[in-house]
């Protein structure tokens, strides 16, 4: 279990912004997070996708699937920033 | 100084605030963002900027450390409004003291290009058009390359 958030065009995309989720590595959060939610499984893999781990960005490399997510984690994804 | 906060922004209390009892600085420059009412030809009625405490402060707290590290400056206070603000309204608040006022100058600049660019905030606006995220435009990727290329 995991505490997820999302952020920006993802938490719309998904139609929530916080919720606790199973799962012991990123890809098993990842996965139930979208669900059957296509669009957002795809926004959640994207390269642009900020992946915040403990409130500390997750540099794309090392954001495997595998990347291990502990039942005190908090792990969140947000749309890239900028603008305006 | 680095605040994020859900409350109105009183620019003129946090200048007034910023600048009492300074006897060793020559120069105080402030910057006020405003919520924009028109985007283009659509009608902005409210902007609403999603951040995340805990993660959002120590990377703005990271941008006023380069500009302490690359301009002679003696402070920094910036407030960043989050929530749901109205046209019209400030969203950010930006102050640096110093000497003199060029390198106050400069740092104000080099903050706000920087906090623009990469201060995580997602924003939205609604208005009568409907709701548009704002997504990072070319502008800003520009806006941060001239301090790749100028001498400090």
């Amino acid at each position: 279990m995991a505490v997820v958030k999302l952020f920006g065009t993802i938490g719309d995309i998904a139609g929530w912004s916080e919720a606790t989720l199973a799962g012991a590595t990123l890809g098993e959060i990842k996965a139930a997070a979208a669900g059957d939610n296509a669009r957002l499984a795809e926004h959640l893999d994207h390269r642009t996708t900020l992946v915040i781990l403990n409130a500390t960005l997750t540099p794309f490399s090392l954001r495997s699937d595998d990347l291990a997510i502990g039942p005190e984690d908090e792990v969140a994804f947000g749309s890239p920033v900028g603008g305006g | 100084m680095i605040r994020i906060t859900q409350d109105p922004l009183d620019a003129a209390e946090l200048l007034r605030g910023f600048s009492r009892d300074r006897l060793d600085t020559g120069a105080v420059v402030s910057f006020t963002g405003l919520t924009r009412g028109r985007t283009g030809d659509q009608t902005v009625e409210t902007l609403t900027l999603e951040a995340y405490p805990g993660f959002t402060e120590p990377v703005m707290e990271a941008i006023e450390a380069d500009a302490r590290a690359r301009f002679d400056i003696q402070d920094v206070l910036a407030v960043h409004r989050w929530g749901a603000i109205a046209a019209g309204e400030p969203v950010i608040f930006v102050a640096v003291a110093a000497a003199h006022r060029r390198p106050a100058f400069e740092a104000a600049d080099f903050l706000m290009d920087h906090f623009k660019t990469r201060a995580p905030f997602w924003k939205r606006e609604d208005g009568p058009d409907g709701r548009r995220w704002i997504e990072p435009r070319d502008q800003d990727h520009a806006d941060l390359a001239r301090w790749a290329e100028e001498t400090p």
